[in-house]
């Protein structure tokens, strides 16, 4: 297990999820605030939370040394 | 499209996003790696694209449009009872759908007109709570015929009309927007903010 990977996951999940709730919301807001309030708060937690997605996809954070393999070379 | 196909999108990926962040260790397999990228990239721009979708279409009606304070007499002046009062004629007969009368003659009919009304629509937003909008509202540019055109082009009563077929010229100038159909006083009771405490109403169905 990549302790700080879930935990990159997870920051990314719930900055989604909170967009999604923004956006399940303005659906039902007919004026146009409820545009501006879908496409500035809840497309920004949106693309916030793919772009961690994406950054820790390309940029996987190591693992903690505890499970890295020890090195054998002894002086 | 139906709104509920953008809700179960949405539901969907709330509850496979649950999953990715509640069980991470999910994404150690292969089919787990599929499903964090479906759940953390394509699901949410997928949710996003319907959102905006119907947002889109939700901006094209006419209740969109009469949700601003300053818009409200614009809707009153669909109700005036005078079939010279341009936008009540249209509204009233079913020129224009109901419930999309402001997008269907205040939209650019080219390429792009769409995106460039929603550009303008932006704008409306950022003047009336940035601004201070008073009516009589004014058009960024003179209202072209084309949009006219766009239903009137072949019809009978405009090109048969007296008036546009009385001298050659007229009807060339109009079909190439030299001649105004609303400014060269043909057409000119349009919404007439002014004047909606002097006039009747109709009694028929108030606008959306």
């Amino acid at each position: 297990m990549n302790f700080a990977l879930d935990q990159r996951l997870r920051i990314a999940g719930v900055l989604i999820v909170i967009g999604l709730v923004i956006e399940g919301w303005t659906l039902r807001w007919n004026s146009p605030i409820g545009f501006l309030v879908f496409l500035g708060l809840g497309g920004l937690f949106i693309a916030c939370g793919v772009l961690v997605y994406l950054l820790t996809l390309v940029a996987i954070p190591e693992a903690p040394d505890s499970v890295a393999p020890k090195s054998s070379a002894v002086s | 499209m139906p709104i509920w196909i953008t809700y179960a999108v949405l539901i969907m990926t709330v509850v496979v996003i649950g999953i990715v962040v509640l069980v991470p260790a999910v994404t150690i397999s292969r089919g787990g790696k599929i499903l964090a990228f479906l759940a953390l990239f394509v699901f949410p721009l997928l949710a996003v694209a319907l959102g905006y979708q119907h947002h889109m279409d939700r901006a094209t009606q006419t209740s969109f449009c009469l949700s601003c304070h300053v818009m409200e007499p614009y809707g009153r002046s669909l109700h005036v009872d005078d079939p010279s009062w341009l936008p009540a004629a249209h509204y009233q007969n079913h020129r224009v759908p109901h419930d999309e009368a402001c997008y269907t003659c205040h939209t650019d009919y080219v390429m792009y007109g769409t995106i460039k009304s929603k550009w303008r629509g932006l704008h409306h937003v950022y003047v009336q709570y940035f601004g201070n909008p008073k009516p009589p509202l004014h058009l960024y540019v003179a209202y072209n015929n084309r949009e006219c055109l766009h239903c009137h082009l072949g019809a009978r009563s405009f090109e048969q009309g007296t008036t546009h077929t009385a001298d050659p010229e007229i009807m060339a100038d109009i079909k190439s927007n030299k001649m105004s159909c609303l400014t060269s006083g043909c057409h000119d009771q349009v919404h007439n903010t002014t004047k909606l405490n002097e006039v009747k109403y109709w009694e028929g169905p108030q606008a959306q």
